[in-house]
């Protein structure tokens, strides 16, 4: 049997399609799929570093959190403005929670280190205000100054500053971006570090005050 | 026949009109505007929550099932399947150079060396994968990947694209698309549009699989366990949607190789006259005409039940559950692997010897029993999470599938005793399969063993007895077959001494790898597990050594292969002496098999009687 059927005797189309179009395209797609594979968040990271700084966000931020990333993964905000970060978990199954900090606290493991949670605590000192808390499992304030609007969360200590939200869970928290400029992280410790292992963590860079 | 087929040779009449796009860059752009708008249409609208990303896992669903289409109709579906449909007239014209191989084809043998070539791409991706893993594991520590889920995930991609791609499709889709019309004497396969679509669903697996960690790692192996895929990031969501384009590729190509032995047959080829690798193929498809539908649903159960999400296999049901079903499939898949390739054994040795095969019937009773039997062993993988006389049934099932397969073993020793052996590329591969095999099949008859199965459950002594089943039996079993029906393939014929250095070259080499791996295994050396303790750095380390060996040695086999199709020297029809159908024709692909058809007068393997198989039948006898 044939490759061609035919029931029409002169073709339309010229069969012989281009070759070279046919290799630039798939090749051009290979290199690309290699590429999203190893590099896709390096290369969005890259990319908010060199363009993010100019979306200073000011308000409200929205925070999605889910299994396992946060949306969006890079924040710009400028020293002295007021703002709002508005968190909430879209995970339908799992508990997240969310840390800003810098360096790691780190337990050993045979795997190598283990981070327990951010070395240096955003919030040390920070007046925040949390309103708006719905199905928020647990809260640790650490050192920062916190004051409640409406529903106050179980709150408890030890570790740092650090809302756990149950599935579906939101809350919101208002401060004024405090003096401490450069480039933060933020992240989900949950289940000894494997939210953040899957890739649940984001950055912040926090540009000096207009003078 | 070939009256309602254009005459390819009129390329210049072809010629005329614009240059129609390339059908694979075609594919891909459909493929593209079809996840666009669909995936859009999900997650902006249906499925709309604000501030969510553009890409989420339902959305990300069924975008790529839009994708998936689009691929399919923009490689030639559109014009060989949706509009003939409507009654619209075939437009569809492959020209006849290298071209035929880049977009659909009707064509049986086009479709095969498709198939061959995309199972090959796929075992090479999994290889590296493989590469990886032994990078990794040559030191102690995590130093080649990122994080534990990274190695996981890779671990993953080796076995989900070796199993689905390669060990499942290269006999089946590869060899039996090209070879089964044509040693039944059909001039095509049952439904040439069916498989010309499960062909090119395979590639769109292999790199869903492939690129499966854009959306986050997998922890859970080939085998997508529930609750634990329930733990993992979006990738498992890509684990399954790849692995539901494999399977109904493989199933598709089942249903149509299956009616193909049922209904195409030449005249003259009675049920005892049937093929051995025929038989292979049939009873391997019947397995997965079985058992892939099974595994599909409960793919489809657990990918539901991530993204919906759904309570199954945790509050509703128990993670066992998972297990059963699962391996329910799961056994039966590695008979899929092995069946064609005992069947392999028994084409390739009685052509070699030129000797009358040994207890023919026997030979097809042990495929048939074999595929039988191999429902009734699941539970041997959860023997850790039964009752000892829960065990009991199935060790006892296990252990009796060794004595079909022993059929196989006899029949291929009883052929070459007293046979005036050559002893070529193909022969001493098939050897080299069977030995492999033993010690697959007697560690295979130890695991079975309650006693031994908990204490050496989950580590390297049960990696290494799989492999010996799978690359020991299949992956040797293939290169036997490819080098035996390398002539017939390209009219070339490759050279004795290279052939047996490749082949002696991966024997050695999977040897010392997958020795050791049944040594360290008993040692302690744990599966799925990046890091170990100080005490196994040494062995692991010089098993990576001889792991990157056999990694070479696959890639001179194929190297050397392709440029014996293209360079190698010219050789008769039938250089080995076959009596089977697909020697008696010499059609390349895209020519027709058997013009007139023929008609087969005696079966295939007696070599004492001198008498021609088959004879072309006279144009009055064809209604």
């Amino acid at each position: 049997m044939s490759d061609t059927p035919a029931s029409r005797p002169t073709p339309r189309r010229n069969p012989e399609w281009s070759k070279t179009l046919f290799a630039v395209v798939f090749i051009l797609v290979v290199i690309a799929a290699i590429v999203a594979l190893f590099w896709q968040r390096q290369i969005g990271d890259a990319w908010s570093r060199m363009f993010g700084t100019e979306r200073v966000q000011t308000g409200t931020t929205h925070i999605e959190q889910y299994d396992y990333g946060f949306h969006p993964r890079h924040i710009t905000w400028r020293v002295g403005d007021k703002v709002t970060i508005s968190l909430h978990n879209a995970s339908a199954t799992h508990w997240h929670e969310m840390m800003i900090g810098r360096g790691f606290d780190d337990t050993p493991y045979v795997v190598g280190p283990v981070h327990t949670q951010f070395d240096q605590d955003f919030w040390d000192g920070v007046h925040v205000t949390m309103s708006h808390a719905f199905k928020v499992d647990n809260f640790v304030p650490n050192k920062a100054i916190v004051t409640f609007v409406g529903q106050k969360p179980f709150t408890t200590e030890g570790g740092n500053f650090s809302p756990t939200l149950e599935p579906g869970g939101s809350l919101d928290l208002t401060f004024t971006v405090p003096n401490k400029p450069g480039t933060w992280q933020y992240g989900c410790f949950v289940q000894q570090f494997m939210h953040y292992v899957a890739g649940m963590h984001g950055t912040i860079t926090i540009l000096p005050a207009k003078t | 026949m070939s009256s309602i087929f254009a005459d390819i040779s009129q390329s210049e009449a072809l010629r005329r009109g614009r240059r129609m796009l390339p059908p694979v860059v075609r594919g891909l752009f459909w493929a593209a505007i079809g996840f666009f708008i669909v995936n859009t249409l999900v997650s902006e609208v249906l499925d709309r929550t604000p501030l969510a990303p553009y890409v989420t896992k339902v959305s990300v669903t069924f975008g790529w099932t839009a994708a998936t289409c689009g691929w399919l109709l923009g490689v030639g579906a559109w014009e060989l399947v949706v509009k003939p449909y409507f009654g619209s007239p075939v437009e569809w014209d492959v020209p006849n150079d290298w071209r035929r191989y880049f977009m659909m084809s009707l064509d049986h043998k086009v479709v095969g060396i498709q198939y061959m070539v995309t199972s090959v791409a796929g075992f090479f991706i999994a290889g590296l994968a493989a590469m990886l893993m032994r990078f990794e594991l040559m030191q102690g520590n995590l130093w080649t990947f990122p994080t534990p889920n990274a190695y996981l995930s890779t671990v993953g991609i080796h076995g989900t694209i070796m199993m689905f791609s390669f060990g499942t499709v290269m006999l089946v889709g590869g060899f039996g698309n090209y070879l089964i019309p044509l040693m039944i004497g059909s001039n095509s396969s049952a439904f040439p549009r069916v498989s010309a679509i499960s062909q090119w669903l395979l590639p769109v697996g292999i790199v869903t699989v492939a690129l499966s960690p854009i959306l986050g790692t997998w922890t859970t192996g080939w085998r997508g366990y529930a609750p634990l895929a329930e733990q993992d990031p979006n990738g498992i969501v890509f684990y399954y949607l790849g692995v539901f384009a494999m399977t109904t590729s493989s199933l598709l190509v089942s249903i149509n190789l299956t009616a193909t032995i049922l209904f195409q047959r030449a005249k003259g080829l009675t049920w005892n006259r049937i093929p051995m690798y025929a038989w292979g193929i049939l009873a391997a498809s019947l397995l997965n005409i079985i058992w892939l539908p099974e595994i599909q649903m409960t793919f489809i159960l657990a990918l539901l039940n991530n993204i919906v999400p759904l309570p199954m296999f945790s509050q509703i049901g128990t993670p066992l559950t998972y297990m059963e079903v699962f391996w329910l499939f799961g056994h039966p898949e590695v008979y899929i692997v092995v069946v064609p390739a005992f069947a392999l054994w028994q084409e390739i040795l009685p052509v070699m010897g030129q000797k009358t095969l040994f207890a023919r019937s026997w030979g097809v009773l042990g495929l048939v029993f074999v595929m039988m039997f191999s429902g009734l062993v699941w539970a041997h993988h959860m023997f850790t999470n039964m009752r000892n006389d829960q065990m009991l049934p199935f060790s006892f099932f296990t252990e009796m599938i060794s004595i079909p397969t022993g059929f196989a073993f006899l029949v291929s020793l009883g052929t070459v005793w007293k046979s005036r052996l050559r002893l070529t590329t193909p022969t001493l591969l098939v050897f080299m399969s069977m030995f492999n095999f033993l010690i697959g099949g007697v560690t295979g008859v130890m695991l079975a063993d309650p006693v031994i199965n908990l204490q050496t459950h989950d580590t390297f002594f049960v990696v290494g007895h799989f492999h010996y089943t799978i690359i020991g039996a299949m992956v040797f079993s293939f290169m036997a077959a490819a080098y035996y029906w390398l002539p017939r393939f390209s009219g070339r014929m490759y050279n004795e001494f290279w052939g047996k250095v490749g082949a002696i070259w991966v024997f050695i080499a999977f040897n010392a790898v997958f020795g050791q791996f049944l040594l360290i295994g008993l040692r302690g050396m744990n599966r799925w597990v990046p890091v170990y303790p100080k005490y196994l750095q040494n062995m692991n380390f010089e098993i990576s050594l001889f792991a990157f060996l056999l990694g070479l040695g696959f890639l001179f086999n194929l190297v050397y292969y392709i440029w014996v199709w293209r360079y190698g020297k010219r050789v008769d029809a039938n250089p080995w002496s076959a009596k089977t159908l697909e020697w008696q024709s010499t059609s390349a692909p895209g020519e027709t098999n058997f013009d007139p058809p023929v008609q087969v007068l005696m079966g295939f393997y007696d070599y004492s009687d001198e008498r021609p198989v088959c004879k072309p039948t006279s144009p009055a006898e064809v209604s």
